[in-house]
């Protein structure tokens, strides 16, 4: 992975030597810190044998929310800061709250990963309706110039935000009674069920936690991006799933980390960089991205076979 | 001169690490019903697979009515007269009775299948066996002997000359047995050769003319049943004399800590009730598919139950989950290690934690330290062969696995163990020390219910044992009492 | 042993069903004016668009796969087929070309599809995740995101026109339906879909070639896909990225209202045309409520989650699910 990250820059900076400047790589992490966020909650999900598809309405339901509270609060332009923290935790909220239903109705019909995509599939269009409902109806307030919201968008503060939330993600995959029992029930379902696991406890929560890493994405989006439409979550569960499946998480379930999967954000993020440097534009890279995950699940089923041929000798 | 329908010269077969047959050369008679017999992993359904093509050997001939041939898969070995009946059906459970029989060969008429005559030549076909169920009936709604039937007139309509029958009674009645067994017969006056594969020595010699033993990969000896007794075909099976010294226990028993009554899942398991004691081991004998693994699934909290109560250490407990029944301190080793007890890709370390995390945790956080530490030492305790605890658990025999699930279970120091097979599959020295585990863990206040399939070791390791037929307690010996004729007659009732 | 019986069958086959029109009456009671011949028509005009890649949906669901690259197909079907008509469609050899270029393409990306999924062993949910996002790519790169569209009378008047007062597209589909029907019934082929979809170990080795299978479902899928696409032209005689987002979803629901479940192996075509026709019926049922937009997606989206689910529901115990 990281020799993919080193190639991939140094081709690029061949082409446009202005690649490899500090100021591009600070963009590029400020950039992909927010689908950062969406793919270790999507890790989550996929380690524990599922999938979430509707983290793009997600995505787009809590910015579109945020924006309306941020404005709404607004006062001469200057976004105070309670406002900016209690966004934050709205975003969050909605997020637990839509992973909670997806969670929820997992948990009842004993779902795997085809039921998974499927019910998380049907939230999605759910979701971006909600999301469009929210946009149509209320009433737009001038737009904030400054405060405290707009810090979240500078600089390297989005990157603080990444590098926390895969920090604590990361504790709580490896270092929690929950994390482990998400891990068995990726790898064995059977078998978590006949050791004790509390199946329906841990997909919920897990799906609570990709849901509630969707929902601080989308608030983080907002602020770095000044504007929130019903669109800006397109596609983000496709580079989330792309992020973790480059990063060599099993979309089988039962292995990977957080740490692998922000090597796989960071590939990614330099990859599409790159071509974006090298004049490919955004729907030949839409292209890339569907043909990089084929590619990247190719690999993974190759290397598992190689394993498992290796052990039994 | 003799009239082999079937002769397996030499044949070797080896997979990674075991050699499955050595030299095997196994002859059938044209007309004759053959006996396979041999304990679990002899070799027997390695045999077979390789004469339906499933398997290739890695040396050694097949002749088939005197010609040498080889038998390239499972089409071909149809296409040479065999057909193999497998111990789990292979059909297709949402289509009808006359479509799985005819699969991949529909009739057409004019390039438009036929339905009409495919019926109507498959109800001919049953109603000639005197089969109770129609051709159009999907086979999800048939029973277990039902569904055998439909394999066997599937097998018989591809004018299959010899017939492999993988131990066929083994979800079957009595009075269904029975019925196969006259199946069988007339058949066999018809002119079609038998392979029986089966370990219950009663049938064989109800039904067969020929039995070879095979053990460990090796043939044993051939001989005619009527020249076998049965003390001699178990003495070859399992290697020694009849009598397996089962360790001896002698510990106190001691007041009721699990008390069950009336348990019953529709369909499945009724009104069953029992007790067991503190130090005590509880065998639970039956046939397959008598529902006793169903019964521990009910009491472990796997599957739900319908009606009935359970009590612990004489409180009522609502069992709903593996949750609640492993909090009430109740474990159950699944009959399937490989699937559901232990996860084959994560090491020992893992494996063996899992049931009780909050053992290992050092504060809020687990404790990478302390896991290695008390699931070494739990895992010493059993003496799990293996060089580190590391290894993945796929890479362990099937001894050392079943002892890591032991461990996995006694980590979360549940004081009751449903132990489901649990020893099949593994070698004759680590079933031994399987056995002075459960001694052990006796000894130590735990109680223990087992259920077995192999009568002998029921009969060897229990203080008292129930028996199941067909989802109801039939019966209940004690140690005294129990011998394998008595439990047999109680098995077989209906 | 357990045998399910009869009405707990029936119950389960035709419980969506029964729900469905349960509502659907429940509407008409509400405003009874719903039931008018126009509403009729345009109901069974737009479910035999869609209709048309349902059935595909059906026969691969009942295979054991899927496919969620649909949408984007579509979508490409229908751009490619405008763009290819205002090069050719002058002639009506070139409307045929047109029709037969933007079909063959469809199939391919198809076949694309069956290859990933049955010589790449990858899961379908995800190869065809993957593919849809590709194509979806690809129809914005050719479009640059803008809509194309024809004026071709041909088209048009295959769009508009009728015979005894219905469609000419619900004539197509109609004939698809009993095409594929007959196939599902009727052939060698189509049985050894069922089987494979019903226990693909016993099928394999009954001697079916599941791969053959597999992959000529994906094909067929991608088939109808461009089919779908050129009557949807004919329709409205335009072709965008932003038309038809909602089809593999609606093609599931229509499959899983019908009564055939996601656990493959059993079902029918014929089914999911009532489940189709239900679906559209609820749709334009909700514009006709007044709900607009939005609100309409959202329930639109509230009904499939709560059909999937159902289905999801009602086979939890079953052991082949993927």
């Amino acid at each position: 992975m990281v020799l993919a990250i080193v190639l991939i820059t140094i081709f690029a900076s061949t082409v446009r030597p202005a690649f490899l400047s500090g100021r591009n790589i600070t963009n590029i992490l400020r950039a992909y810190s927010t689908i950062g966020i969406a793919s270790i909650g999507m890790a989550y999900a996929i380690i524990g044998g599922g999938m979430d598809l509707s983290i793009g309405s997600t995505i787009s339901l809590s910015a579109v929310v945020a924006k309306l509270i941020i404005n709404a609060t607004a006062v001469d332009t200057v976004s105070p800061a309670w406002a900016a923290i209690a966004v934050l935790f709205v975003g969050i909220a909605i997020g637990a709250v839509i992973g909670g239903i997806n969670g929820s109705i997992m948990a009842i019909v004993n779902g795997r990963m085809g039921e998974s995509f499927i019910i998380t599939f049907a939230m999605q269009i759910v979701v971006g309706a909600v999301a469009q409902a929210v946009v149509q109806g209320m009433f737009q307030a001038a737009a904030y110039k400054s405060g405290l919201f707009k810090q979240f968008g500078i600089g390297f503060v989005p990157v603080v935000f990444f590098v926390g939330v895969a920090v604590v993600m990361q504790l709580i995959l490896m270092k929690t009674k929950f994390g482990r029992c998400l891990y068995f029930l990726g790898a064995n379902m059977s078998a978590a069920k006949m050791a004790g696991i509390r199946i329906r406890q841990v997909r919920l929560l897990s799906h609570m936690l990709c849901g509630m890493c969707a929902g601080l994405a989308g608030v983080l989006v907002v602020s770095r991006v000044n504007s929130a439409s019903v669109l800006q979550g397109q596609n983000y569960e496709l580079d989330a799933m792309v992020c973790v499946a480059v990063g060599g998480t099993s979309m089988a379930g039962g292995s990977g980390s957080v740490g692998k999967t922000v090597l796989g954000v960071l590939v990614i993020g330099f990859l599409l960089t790159a071509l974006n440097v090298l004049g490919v534009q955004s729907n030949e890279q839409l292209i890339v991205r569907g043909v990089v995950i084929i590619v990247a699940v190719i690999l993974d089923t190759i290397n598992k076979q190689a394993k498992l041929r290796e052990v039994a000798r | 001169m003799q009239d082999y329908i079937l002769e397996m010269k030499d044949i070797t077969k080896t997979f990674p690490g075991v050699v499955a047959l050595n030299k095997v050369s196994f002859s059938v008679r044209r007309g004759e019903i053959h006996a396979l017999v041999g304990e679990n992993g002899a070799g027997k359904s390695t045999l077979m697979k390789i004469l339906n093509g499933v398997y290739q050997a890695d040396s050694g001939e097949i002749h088939l009515n005197g010609e040498r041939t080889v038998i390239r898969d499972t089409i071909d070995a149809r296409k040479k007269g065999i057909g193999l009946i497998f111990q789990e059906f292979n059909l297709v459970n949402t289509l009808s009775v006359a479509e799985n029989i005819y699969i991949n060969r529909l009739k057409t008429r004019r390039g438009r299948v036929a339905w009409k005559e495919i019926n109507r030549e498959t109800q001919l076909l049953l109603d000639g066996f005197g089969f109770n169920f129609r051709a159009t009936d999907k086979i999800e709604d048939l029973s277990a002997a039902q569904k055998q039937q439909v394999e066997i007139a599937k097998v018989l309509s591809y004018n299959a000359k010899l017939v492999v029958m993988d131990e066929p009674t083994s979800s079957l009645t009595t009075s269904e047995a029975e019925k196969l067994f006259g199946i069988i017969d007339r058949l066999r006056a018809e002119g079609i050769t038998f392979v029986y594969i089966s370990h219950k020595l009663d049938e064989i010699f109800r039904l067969c003319d020929t039995a070879t033993v095979l053990r460990d990969g090796n043939i044993i000896e051939t001989r005619e049943t009527k020249d076998f007794t049965t003390e001699q075909i178990i003495e070859r099976m399992v290697g020694r004399s009849v009598d397996m010294e089962y360790p001896r226990r002698n510990c106190p028993i001691g007041e009721v800590v699990l008390k069950v009554e009336n348990i019953t899942r529709t369909g499945v398991i009724r009104n069953i009730s029992f007790e067991l004691h503190k130090g005590e081991v509880l065998g639970i004998a039956g046939l397959v598919a008598s529902g006793r693994t169903e019964l521990a699934e009910a009491i472990f909290g796997a599957e739900r139950y319908d009606g009935g109560t359970i009590e612990i250490n004489g409180k009522k407990v609502q069992i709903h989950s593996t949750n609640d029944g492993k909090r009430h301190s109740i474990g159950l080793l699944t009959e399937d290690r490989k699937e559901t007890g232990l996860v084959l890709s994560y090491d020992l370390i893992r494996n063996i934690t899992i049931t009780n995390l909050d053992k290992v945790k050092r504060g809020p956080f687990l404790s990478a330290r302390l896991e290695q530490e008390l699931a070494t030492r739990h895992a010493k305790e059993l003496s799990v062969k293996t060089p580190s605890m590391k290894q993945f658990a796929m890479n362990l025999s099937g001894g050392n696995q079943q002892k890591v699930v032991f461990a996995k279970w006694l980590f979360s120091d549940v004081d009751i163990l449903i132990l489901d097979e649990p020893t099949r599959g593994i070698d004759v020295g680590a079933k031994y020390e399987i056995y002075l585990l459960m001694n052990q863990l006796a000894a130590q206040g735990k109680s223990i219910i087992m259920i077995s399939s192999e009568l002998p070791e029921v009969l060897g390791m229990s203080d008292r044992l129930i028996v199941l037929s067909g989802g109801e307690k039939v019966g209940e010996l004690d140690r005294d009492h129990a011998t394998a004729e008595a439990v047999m007659a109680l098995a077989v009732k209906n | 042993m357990q045998r399910s019986s009869g009405i707990r069958r029936f119950a389960r086959e035709n419980a969506v069903l029964l729900l469905f029109i349960l509502f659907i009456l429940l509407m008409i009671s509400v405003k009874p004016s719903f039931v008018r011949i126009s509403n009729i028509k345009n109901v069974l005009i737009d479910a035999s668009i869609y209709g048309v890649a349902a059935i595909a949906m059906t026969i691969a669901i009942i295979t054991g796969a899927f496919d969620l690259s649909l949408s984007s197909n579509f979508a490409w079907a229908q751009i490619f087929f405008c763009y290819l008509l205002n090069l050719w469609g002058r002639t009506p050899l070139g409307i045929l070309a047109a029709f037969a270029v933007m079909a063959l393409t469809c199939t391919l990306f198809g076949a694309v599809n069956g290859i990933v999924v049955v010589f790449g062993k990858i899961p379908p949910f995800i190869a065809t995740l993957g593919m849809m996002t590709a194509i979806k790519g690809w129809c914005l790169l050719f479009t640059d995101g803008n809509m194309i569209s024809t004026s071709n009378a041909f088209i048009t008047m295959m769009g508009k026109g009728t015979f005894l007062g219905i469609s000419y597209l619900t004539y197509i589909f109609a004939a698809i339906v009993l095409l594929a029907s007959y196939v599902m019934r009727y052939t060698r082929y189509g049985r050894n879909l069922y089987a494979t979809g019903g226990n693909l170990s016993a099928a394999k080795l009954s001697g079916i070639n599941v791969n053959f299978s597999r992959f000529s479902i994906f094909a067929i899928l991608g088939l109808s896909a461009g089919i779908a696409g050129a009557m949807f032209v004919c329709l409205m005689r335009a072709g965008s990225v932003l038309y038809g987002t909602d089809l593999s979803l609606t093609c599931v629901a229509a499959t899983v209202v019908g009564g055939t479940p996601l656990t493959g192996g059993r079902g029918s075509v014929r089914r999911t045309v009532g489940g189709i026709l239900l679906i559209y019926v609820l749709y334009k049922g909700l514009a006709f409520l007044g709900l607009q937009g939005y609100y309409n997606t959202m329930i639109r989206g509230i009904v499939l989650l709560l059909v999937v689910s159902f289905d999801a529901f009602m086979t939890r115990n079953e052991s082949s699910r993927k």
